[in-house]
């Protein structure tokens, strides 16, 4: 790449539906160095395009009439990996709306450019931007590995060479900080920026902390002061619908939805939260109109939603409809086919059965689902295996949810607020005491397995040790404490008896599994590291 | 629907439009700068000021359709971290050209060192961009744009050697109900916009806010945007 002409080797994609703008706009980035422009028209042609050819540039008007419009294009490409993290997105636009500006950062494109654009300012902008994200590609490409320590090694020596994109890489280390549980560096770093101006990001971030230290009277506080000094953010509605949510302040929460979705009417995840929030208060029209407004806003967008689905369906359920419910869950798993949009569907049609009066063909499904959620070699997250589960209790599934339920508690056993989700589960269907010894039990069968490998250990019983929390691992796949566990026990053996391939990658496997549950846990990146030491390798965090 | 939805519909349409005229002129005018000529010719000066007429336009347009958001309580008001030098470049390149076409010093001063400022990029732009234009309607010989940190808060100041505001405008900065200055062209709506735009803009309780005076640094008017 020439310095002199940054533009000339890049490749450009304009996408444009408005053909007197579009050969003005090609025009201009010619004449501002660029050599080779590609063209699109509509978003299926962009999408084509983009899936091809490794564009660096995307300039892209937000309107693209009819199907999809630049906004969600961006989102289509950078899911699917069509632009590289260096990629400049330019979105076009005649104005700025709340619709634009209040999708969540990692969401935006880099840069809006209102009309009329004039050939300098575009040429200002594109070098721009090409240098800013050049200069945060490291950091991006770290991120998308979920490389953590590399990528806040990348923050650091971009701050301290006193880089122009501070701001944007505090941004980035804030989130870094955040997603590795490091709350008090996150914190001081959100201090920092707000004592120098009030900063919305920081702010919402600061009540994310408070949050996860376990103080939501100041999060709550700081969030509703945020939504008041920046009735913009839409970010802070969102986090404070959720706190609200979590605080079982159910009417509150939906009217602070209600104010987010009228200001930003057209997000499709914000109608959605509402619709899902209106039905939590019993509210089904309400629900059904936010869903399905949601579903049509989200008509040519690739990001999967199933709530809007699920949700319709249910209200057709309850409303004694279940053939229309079992054509949104028959639309559902047409539209998107991921694993779990097809295992939601699956139980809500659970719910449909019920509503029909198909007892057998109900718990028929309900087993299926039970038995599925806990394939050992592709086990459910916790998260949505314990959803199936509250579906299959309303529906009078008592025998499969309570299988569910106790999978969920076992896995989780240190999970308060999962296992206190689970016990709501029970006493909802009126089997609040039975429900409490089951997953009493549960818990107890996690903790006790691991007392008994720790007293093994102690009582220099290695191979008892082994043993007994192998077979803990066995019962609880997915259980973070108890694969840590296991991965210490393994790693000792290797440190005391030599190395052995085959624990190494039990090890490995194990370790890698909770990283993947909880990736904020330190434990899990401090055994990778003693992994490191005996065989050798490079340690994966320097 | 009351007539000023209509007024804000219509400004959109208008600005699309706009917007197109602005990039063929844009089109023709690189079209003659590659015909070299020496001096610049008819064509050029007049495709120029058709331009100039035609940002102006959209300068408005851009400040009625914000006027009637922020007061639908609907204006994506987003202030983030600007970096100043880069923003002065930005702002000058807009007049830049016709500027050099009408034969003006454009001046810019900015103190070493300036922080990241923490403001609405699109609406500061928008109220700075105006007034350069203005100024450049006005001036003699010179504008001027300066940038600083005054008691803890950024001041943006254009200044032109021109003859001035009129007077109704030092006074309270709005036409009289009569009507627009139909000599001046002025209708106090950049004015109304910078003040809403100023005062959208808080830090600690203090507001932002516009300033407006006669025999300025360069002896015309001078106007100063202060952001806390």
């Amino acid at each position: 790449m020439s310095t002199i002409d940054p533009l000339r080797d890049r490749k450009f994609l304009l996408v444009e539906d408005f053909e007197a703008m579009r050969s003005v706009l090609k025009g201009l980035l010619l004449r501002c160095g660029a050599q080779r422009v590609d063209v699109a028209t509509d978003g299926r042609e962009a999408a084509s395009l983009l899936r091809k050819g490794a564009y660096d540039i995307v300039m892209c008007d937000y309107n693209l009439g009819t199907g999809k419009n630049g906004q969600q294009l961006l989102e289509e490409s950078r899911m699917n990996g069509w632009i590289g993290p260096a990629a400049v997105w330019l979105m076009v636009t005649a104005e700025k709306t709340n619709d634009m500006v209040s999708v969540a950062a990692e969401d935006a494109p880099d840069d809006y450019l209102l009309k009329p654009i004039t050939e300098s300012l575009l040429q200002a902008r594109l070098f721009k931007l090409v240098e800013r994200k050049k200069s945060l590609a490291g950091i991006a490409a770290a991120m998308k590995a979920r490389d953590w320590p590399a990528a806040l090694r990348l923050c650091d020596e971009q701050l301290a060479s006193g880089t122009r994109n501070a701001a944007e890489v505090l941004r980035l280390q804030s989130q870094l900080y955040q997603q590795t549980g490091d709350w008090a560096r996150a914190r001081s770093l959100f201090e920092t920026v707000l004592q120098r101006a009030p900063v919305p990001w920081a702010r919402l971030g600061l009540a994310q902390v408070h949050l996860h230290q376990n103080d939501p009277a100041r999060a709550r506080t700081l969030l509703v002061e945020t939504v008041r000094d920046h009735p913009q953010y839409l970010e802070a509605y969102d986090c404070l619908a959720s706190l609200l949510s979590a605080q079982g302040q159910h009417q509150q929460e939906f009217s602070v939805l209600e104010r987010a979705a009228t200001l930003s009417p057209n997000s499709a995840a914000r109608q959605s939260a509402l619709g899902t929030a209106a039905l939590r208060l019993g509210q089904a029209d309400a629900a059904a109109r936010a869903f399905t407004r949601s579903m049509k806003l989200a008509e040519h967008s690739a990001v999967e939603n199933v709530e809007p689905f699920l949700g319709l369906a249910r209200i057709h359920s309850e409303a004694g409809a279940p053939l229309e419910a079992q054509k949104v869950l028959a639309d559902l798993t047409r539209r998107h086919d991921s694993p779990k949009a097809q295992v939601l569907a699956k139980a809500e049609s659970v719910r449909a059965l019920h509503a029909a009066g198909d007892v057998a063909g109900a718990a028929r499904i309900a087993g299926e689902l039970a038995a599925l959620a806990q394939d050992d070699a592709h086990p459910l997250p916790s998260g949505i295996a314990m959803r199936i589960a509250e579906t299959l209790i309303e529906s009078q599934q008592v025998e499969g949810a309570t299988s569910l339920l106790q999978y969920v508690t076992r896995n989780n056993h240190d999970d308060e607020a999962l296992v206190k989700r689970a016990q709501q589960a029970f006493d909802k269907a009126g089997m609040g005491a039975a429900g409490s010894e089951v997953l009493s039990a549960a818990r107890r069968q996690a903790t006790d397995s691991m007392t008994e490998g720790v007293r093994l250990m102690a009582a220099g019983d290695l191979p008892g040790a082994l043993a007994s929390l192998r077979a803990a691992k066995a019962a609880m796949p997915q259980n973070p404490r108890v694969l840590l566990n296991f991965a210490a026990v393994v790693l000792t053996c290797i440190e005391k008896q030599g190395r052995s391939p085959a624990l190494e990658s039990e090890a490995r496997a194990a370790i890698a599994a909770a990283r993947a549950r909880r990736p904020e846990d330190a434990r899990g990146a401090e055994l990778l590291g003693r992994l490191a030491k005996v065989t050798g390798e490079a340690s994966p965090t320097t | 629907m009351n007539i000023s939805a209509f007024v804000a519909a219509a400004a959109h349409d208008m600005k699309n439009s706009v917007s197109v005229i602005a990039a063929y002129l844009e089109d023709a005018l690189a079209q003659l700068a590659q015909a070299e000529v020496a001096q610049p010719s008819q064509a050029v000066t007049s495709t120029s000021q058709a331009l100039y007429e035609t940002q102006r336009v959209n300068g408005n347009l851009v400040q009625l359709m914000a006027i009637f958001k922020l007061q639908e309580g609907m204006y994506p008001f987003q202030p983030t971290e600007v970096l100043l030098d880069e923003f002065a470049d930005e702002v000058l390149d807009r007049v830049r050209q016709l500027a050099r076409l009408k034969g003006l010093e454009l001046l810019c001063t900015a103190e070493d060192g300036l922080p990241g400022w923490f403001f609405d990029h699109d609406l500061v732009n928008s109220v700075v961009v105006q007034t350069l234009f203005n100024s450049v309607r006005y001036a003699r010989t010179k504008i001027q744009l300066s940038l600083r940190i005054r008691d803890g808060q950024l001041e943006i100041e254009v200044a032109d050697d021109g003859p001035g505001f009129p007077e109704f405008m030092l006074e309270q900065g709005f036409p009289s109900r009569q009507g627009i200055d139909v000599r001046t062209g002025s209708t106090g709506l950049g004015l109304f916009f910078a003040r809403m735009a100023a005062g959208l803009h808080q830090r600690g309780g203090t507001h932002g806010s516009t300033r407006l005076s006669n025999g300025g640094i360069l002896g015309g008017g001078a106007f100063v945007i202060v952001l806390p």
